[in-house]
């Protein structure tokens, strides 16, 4: 059986993701087994593609001493390098500045554990809080039993010193 | 009343976002409030409906994975608050209101009318495109189904309605004036330009086929003509008239796909720069006062669209007493022109255009007679009319 052509599996899969998006937009749930979208790149893969950018960055600015027709590419290279000079600075600079992303990225998941653990050490504080302040209540409650009782054993006491006058 | 206005921003203010001012206006004269509720175009969620969208596919069929956001973004509305929603453009009529009066513009015309000429000049892959127009016909036609009444802009926007919708108990029309055409029907314009010119107002993009009115121009080379207009084409369209006025360039055997059913890719990749001088002068924009400057001096006006909702600038040119020529497959603007009465409609080809250009070139009297002929039918599109049809219409769904 002949297989489908590249493309046509790629023109399946726009299909699909174009009928799943009509479908929720009709009201429909998400389809079972929709298409899922492209996976995203595992984490770390940025450096590796930094390194593989980095690695092409000066190309064409500097020879091996092994290359053929050595002297004619340096004339070549001298000539170019009027050009491509400005382009290894601009190079250069985009790769600084995609590292220090790159690092700014990474520390991204340790303060998010920080935050969470920040937010779990929080949670537990409320509990604490929230246990002492009902601890308060209850004390205060009894309090207020207890001032009563006072003031209704006062008031009998008044009645039989200071009887009442006709 | 408190009325909600939905419409889509795109961040311009062209002729319908005009006609829509000239509406808020009308309605606060009569009393009622007027609120807009909007949606950005340019902001809208890349994750329509939850679906998160293959940045692929986001480059294949963007038209669609945007127009289903914004179709979403639409739904979110709450226009609940207000005593009658008014909506414009699409798809602003997925906001849902038990009284929704639609001004139908026209529908998301890529996947609707001009579904097969998008895929004949090479906008979009056959397959995707059309898949995508099936899928946004089923997805409109819940939501049209659901709006009060419709105003269709003409009556070509009412015939696709009934065509693409089964739609037609309760469609009606407005028809909008322009502003600049009462000004102009009141006599009150400043002077002619002081040369005679064939002219064309239009937007220099796809379907506006600006192309067709340089070819038929280059069959006249020493009739002066201007061009009123910019956009995405108009690189396009200068370099296209320096090559057809090209001596040895046989006019006849330029085709529609080399004219204007393309991307408007130069074909060298380069500008020409527009010509400063020359019987065909390309103006870029120009404002109303110069806009009626150009229109008492023209001869004509061709408006050489395809399949337009309406034509606001036949309005406009008929409004000045001016013969105007147009396609036979121009939709809207075809409406006003009554064929060898106040103009002329043509077959859409530069040949054709030209042969009606040069009728009216050659005999004065006949685009006089034409003129006056051409301001008596613009009377009839007056503010007026379209306020009185809106509130009809007010009325049908507030009782």
């Amino acid at each position: 059986m002949p297989q489908p052509a590249a493309t046509d599996v790629t023109v399946q899969a726009d299909l699909d993701y174009m009928d799943e998006v009509a479908s929720r937009a009709l009201g429909n749930p998400p389809t079972p087994g929709a298409p899922a979208p492209p996976p995203e790149p595992p984490p770390g893969a940025a450096a590796g593609f930094i390194g593989r950018a980095a690695a092409h960055a000066h190309m064409g600015t500097e020879l091996s001493d092994d290359e053929r027709m050595l002297l004619v590419k340096r004339g070549v290279l001298r000539i170019a390098h009027l050009f491509s000079k400005e382009q290894v600075v601009y190079n250069d600079n985009v790769l600084k500045a995609l590292r220090a992303l790159d690092r700014r990225l990474a520390a991204v998941p340790g303060l998010l554990a920080t935050a969470e653990a920040d937010l779990g050490g929080l949670a537990d504080a409320v509990d604490r809080l929230t246990r002492e302040v009902a601890d308060l209540r209850r004390v205060v409650d009894e309090g207020a039993r207890r001032q009563q009782a006072l003031a209704e054993e006062i008031a009998a006491l008044r009645a039989g010193v200071d009887p009442p006058r006709p | 009343m408190r009325i909600a206005i939905a419409k889509p921003d795109f961040g311009v203010a062209g002729g319908f976002e005009k006609v829509m001012s000239r509406v808020e206006h009308e309605l606060c004269v009569r009393g009622h409030s007027v609120t807009w509720m909007g949606v950005d175009m340019e902001a809208l969620s890349p994750v329509p409906f939850g679906v998160a969208v293959p940045p692929q596919l986001g480059m294949r069929a963007g038209g669609f994975v945007r127009y289903m956001a914004a179709l979403e973004s639409f739904g979110r509305l709450d226009a609940r608050a207000y005593d009658l929603l008014i909506t414009t453009q699409p798809p602003s009529f997925a906001v849902e209101h038990p009284r929704h009066l639609s001004l139908f513009s026209h529908h998301q015309r890529l996947y609707y009318d001009l579904c097969d000429v998008w895929v004949a000049a090479g906008w979009a892959d056959a397959e995707r495109h059309r898949h995508a127009a099936a899928l946004v016909r089923r997805v409109d036609r819940r939501h049209l189904s659901r709006v009060g009444l419709f105003l269709a802009a003409s009556e070509v926007v009412r015939e696709r309605l009934r065509h693409y919708n089964g739609l037609e108990d309760n469609v009606g029309v407005y028809l909008a004036g322009t502003g600049l055409h009462e000004t102009l029907l009141a006599g009150d314009a400043p002077g002619a330009d002081s040369s005679a010119h064939v002219l064309c107002v239009t937007r220099q993009e796809f379907t506006k086929r600006a192309e067709l009115f340089v070819h038929a121009m280059a069959y006249m080379p020493d009739v002066p003509a201007r061009l009123v207009g910019s956009g995405g084409r108009l690189p396009y369209t200068v370099d296209l008239a320096r090559r057809l006025t090209t001596p040895g360039t046989d006019l006849d055997a330029v085709d529609d796909t080399e004219l204007w059913l393309n991307r408007g890719v130069l074909p060298n990749g380069v500008a020409a720069a527009a010509p400063a001088t020359g019987a065909l002068r390309f103006l870029g924009q120009v404002d109303d006062a110069e806009l009626a400057r150009l229109y008492a001096g023209a001869i004509c006006v061709v408006a050489p669209a395809y399949n337009e909702d309406y034509g606001l600038t036949v309005i406009e040119a008929m409004s000045a007493g001016r013969p105007a020529v147009v396609c036979s497959d121009g939709g809207g603007v075809c409406l006003p022109v009554v064929d060898g009465v106040n103009g002329f409609v043509v077959e859409p080809s530069g040949r054709a255009i030209a042969g009606a250009v040069s009728r009216l070139c050659e005999d004065p009297a006949l685009a006089s007679r034409m003129g006056a002929n051409a301001r008596e039918t613009a009377a009839e599109y007056t503010w007026a009319r379209a306020m009185r049809q809106i509130m009809d219409g007010v009325e049908r769904l507030c009782g």
